[in-house]
């Protein structure tokens, strides 16, 4: 029963009804709308009135899947979890995630001291992983006079 | 044409980038030829070609956005924002990105760590 609860009463599953009320009669409407348009001789009409229909279809069968979709146990989050279940079972012997292995600056044989701080700058950068807004570029590189 | 048949994460990223992209580039011409209609009037076929493409192409963005958004996890607010941007001319772009960067490649970086054959937490099925 609480099971019933959490998945239609909880109140991401009410906001989700809530947005699945307003949307699909707000597409009945509109098609309804169309329709109108189209009988009164708007050609173009009758290809968004089945464009609106085709919206609120789409409205509730997301709206579904997003009701039967477990964000506690699947996904990033729920991956997290039974991680961190595990490693505390095993008295944390299992790392989270295997840190990246280190990137080693490439070694040239022609040692051209402008080459290797660019080779190693790009060591650099590809350790950092993918810019992101959170791992930003701050620092600007200018090339020494 | 491979990816786009692909199963799992990378083909449904795969999917969505795509439609972000064709759908983003079709919004800005119907948004400027709005615009000339009721500044200037007329180019009634161009507002055909481009409101009708865009209008059905969406509803295939729709599709893509909703299930990559499903296999991911994402939270109800991204899923509005993923489908809100492809009606905003620029903003599908930089959405896409942020999707992308932020949410997608994370997931799917942890997903290799964890192994990709038995992680208990990536079952595609809803419960």
């Amino acid at each position: 029963m609480a099971f019933v609860r959490e998945r239609w009463l909880s109140r991401r599953a009410v906001s989700l009804h809530l947005a699945v009320l307003v949307f699909v009669p707000g597409c009945a409407v509109a098609a309804w709308w169309q329709i109108h348009r189209a009988q009164d001789g708007n050609q173009l009409s009758y290809l968004y009135s089945v464009m609106w229909p085709v919206f609120g279809i789409l409205g509730l069968y997301f709206w579904w899947m997003l009701l039967h979709t477990d964000y506690e146990t699947v996904g990033l989050k729920g991956m997290r979890r039974q991680q961190e279940a595990a490693a505390a079972d095993d008295g944390g012997t299992i790392a989270v995630a295997p840190p990246a292995p280190e990137v080693p600056a490439p070694v040239l044989a022609v040692e051209d001291p402008e080459l290797a701080a660019y080779n190693a700058r790009l060591a650099e950068l590809a350790a950092k992983g993918p810019k992101t807004w959170r791992a930003r570029e701050k620092v600007v590189v200018r090339r020494e006079q | 044409m491979k990816r786009l048949a692909q199963r799992g994460m990378p083909g449904a990223l795969f999917r969505y980038q795509l439609m972000a992209n064709i759908v983003g580039v079709l919004i800005i011409p119907l948004f400027i030829f709005t615009g000339l209609h009721y500044a200037v009037g007329g180019f009634k076929i161009e507002l055909a070609i481009f409101g009708v493409g865009h209008g059905y192409l969406y509803i295939v963005y729709l599709i893509a956005a909703g299930f990559l958004a499903l296999k991911a996890r994402l939270h109800i607010p991204w899923i509005i924002l993923m489908f809100a941007a492809g009606l905003v001319p620029g903003l599908t772009f930089l959405v896409e990105w942020i999707i992308v960067t932020r949410k997608i490649q994370p997931l799917i970086a942890a997903q290799e760590a964890a192994g990709a054959s038995e992680a208990p937490g990536v079952r595609p099925a809803a419960r």
